[in-house]
């Protein structure tokens, strides 16, 4: 089944959105992902291009300043409900996992 | 030792993993890609070296931008930021560079660069090989339209049959492109749902394969035009090979002058696409005018002159002629008008010969004058069914157009007088005989009118001269 656009979260999508929480500009988003992920998570310029004019296209964020060709944005409230609810999704993923593997190990 | 060299690269516009593969082996030889036109990509020496390259593609942009939109330059700002510099552009096509040992991709999600290269296609490769396709069948069918009307000519016709195959390849090209992408995309789609970017399976031998056809083609038409004896068909090869040559060079010289000129996108391709037509139809024009003037007089054959009658100018040609009325009988005439067109392909020639007296001749109605069409059957294949056609083109049994008892019919002959191995001659519907004649020899197959009734003599004279 293909994925329903924004119905849930890539990592990618997940992270970009919690950058903004504070205003950002994109190339700080390029810096902050693996920092805040270890290296964990990357995400590629092109990847973000897209992202940050399909979130704003969709009202889950929003243009807060223009400097030249450095444009920032913020979190809208769409935007935070969409991140609640993945983190939502994940919590109860974790919490199922946590109930079938402390039920083994007791 | 030259510091820019150009190749002819043929990859699929979407084959962006075989692109990069291609880029930094030749990074590695020491050269740069630094530009892609119709005429080529074009590259820079540099210092070998090992660089990654990354194929991304960019919808918005157009090949009539002067230079990169403000959107697409933040783009190109948040490649440099993670290493990745600009190579150059082509349409929605942009090629970086990195030097970084393990450089973060620019695309790190399948599902968008999937759907982004869909979106690029969509602008400009899936609508050029849309329009080529309807082009090729809208050429094959004027094709299949002659071949109805006049197979023989058709096949006969070196620049005819050269146009067909190109259009055919093309048509070939342009559907297993246009499939290839369409399977692919499909599959990518799905392989994007599990996080996995299906690579590209291309048909760069394809393209090298059809393109080698088409040269080897163009090669066998001017090859086949410096040798043919006819010099208006000569003067017409020159001119349409000027036509395409010159058209191509204008219609692009306007499109890059435009953009030199920073001229808006839309101002661009409305120019362009405006002069192209513009251009095609003008230069069409003049070379019609320049063939017909050419075969009207103005280019006359060796030893041909003109004549005025009835206010129009007459053209008497002196040709060599394989059989002549004189070769048959005494004929104390000398302005007789000799005129043989020939028209040749590897497969069919044709040739048809007139000896006729001159318009403003006394007593012209009592002038001999002899016709006759020489089909020669190079591909043995195509011998019955060239005869076939000459037959049917005489012999009415079988048209349903015309009403019982008013067909003419083919009726064997003794081939023998003729020397050959098959021999007709046609009746009319009232049963009285015409001096037409069908004669099969081994590789040629004859139509021939006299004005008289040609006797024993005549009929071996003919054989002899003819097969």
């Amino acid at each position: 089944m293909p994925r329903v656009k924004f119905q849930t979260l890539t990592e990618q999508m997940f992270y970009t959105l919690l950058c903004l929480k504070d205003e950002c500009c994109g190339m700080d988003i390029l810096d902050r992902i693996p920092a805040m992920t270890d290296q964990r998570v990357t995400i590629g310029s092109g990847t973000l291009y897209t992202l940050l004019e399909q979130f704003a296209e969709s009202g889950m964020i929003r243009e807060t300043k223009v400097e030249g060709r450095r444009r920032s944005y913020i979190l809208t409230a769409r935007g935070k409900e969409m991140l609640d609810r993945e983190y939502r999704r994940i919590s109860a993923q974790a919490s199922d996992y946590r109930k079938i593997f402390r039920e083994v190990e007791s | 030792m030259k510091d820019t060299k150009r190749r002819l690269e043929m990859f699929s516009f979407y084959d962006h993993t075989a692109i990069q593969a291609h880029l930094e082996k030749m990074a590695r030889q020491g050269w740069m890609i630094d530009s892609i036109s119709n005429f080529g990509w074009r590259y820079r020496k540099i210092a070998p070296k090992e660089l990654h390259f990354a194929v991304s593609y960019y919808p918005k942009a157009s090949e009539f931008d002067p230079e990169p939109a403000e959107d697409q330059k933040t783009f190109i700002d948040f490649c440099a930021h993670t290493g990745w510099q600009l190579a150059c552009t082509s349409a929605q096509m942009q090629i970086f560079y990195n030097d970084r040992e393990n450089p973060v991709p620019i695309e790190t999600d399948p599902a968008l660069e999937v759907s982004t290269i869909h979106a690029a296609a969509k602008k400009n490769f899936l609508p050029a090989y849309a329009v080529l396709t309807a082009l090729g069948l809208f050429q094959i069918f004027l094709m299949t339209g002659s071949i109805l009307n006049d197979p023989i000519g058709l096949l006969s016709s070196t620049s005819t049959l050269v146009s067909a195959s190109c259009w055919i390849i093309l048509l070939v090209l342009c559907m297993v492109e246009t499939t290839g992408y369409f399977r692919w995309h499909h599959k990518a789609k799905q392989a994007a749902e599990h996080g996995e970017f299906l690579a590209v399976r291309g048909h760069t031998w394809l393209t090298w394969l059809c393109l080698g056809l088409v040269i080897l083609t163009f090669i066998g038409w001017i090859l086949s035009t410096v040798f043919s004896e006819n010099r208006l068909t000569q003067l017409v090869t020159l001119l349409v090979l000027l036509y395409m040559a010159l058209l191509i060079a204008l219609v692009n010289g306007v499109k890059r002058l435009m953009k030199k000129w920073k001229f808006a996108r839309n101002v661009n391709r409305t120019v362009t696409f405006v002069s192209s037509f513009l251009l095609a139809f003008l230069m069409m024009a003049g070379v019609v005018w320049l063939s017909l003037q050419a075969y009207s007089g103005g280019f006359l054959e060796p030893g041909a002159e003109t004549y005025e009658y009835m206010g129009q100018t007459q053209i008497l040609y002196q040709d060599e002629l394989p059989l002549t009325i004189e070769d048959l009988a005494d004929v104390d005439f000398d302005g007789y008008t000799r005129e043989r067109n020939v028209s040749e392909s590897p497969l069919l020639a044709e040739m048809t010969v007139y000896q006729r007296p001159r318009l403003d001749s006394d007593s012209y109605d009592r002038i001999p004058s002899l016709s006759y069409y020489i089909v020669i059957v190079k591909a043995g294949f195509l011998y019955d069914w060239c005869r076939q056609t000459m037959f049917d083109k005489g012999d009415q049994t079988n048209n349903s157009r015309v009403p019982e008892g008013y067909k003419n019919v083919y009726e064997p002959q003794d081939p023998a007088p003729w020397g050959a191995r098959e021999a007709y001659r046609l009746i009319g519907p009232d049963g009285s005989p015409y001096n037409r004649y069908l004669l099969c020899y081994d590789s040629r197959i004859i139509e021939i009118w006299f004005d008289w009734e040609p006797t024993p003599a005549q009929m071996a004279v003919t054989g002899e001269k003819l097969s």
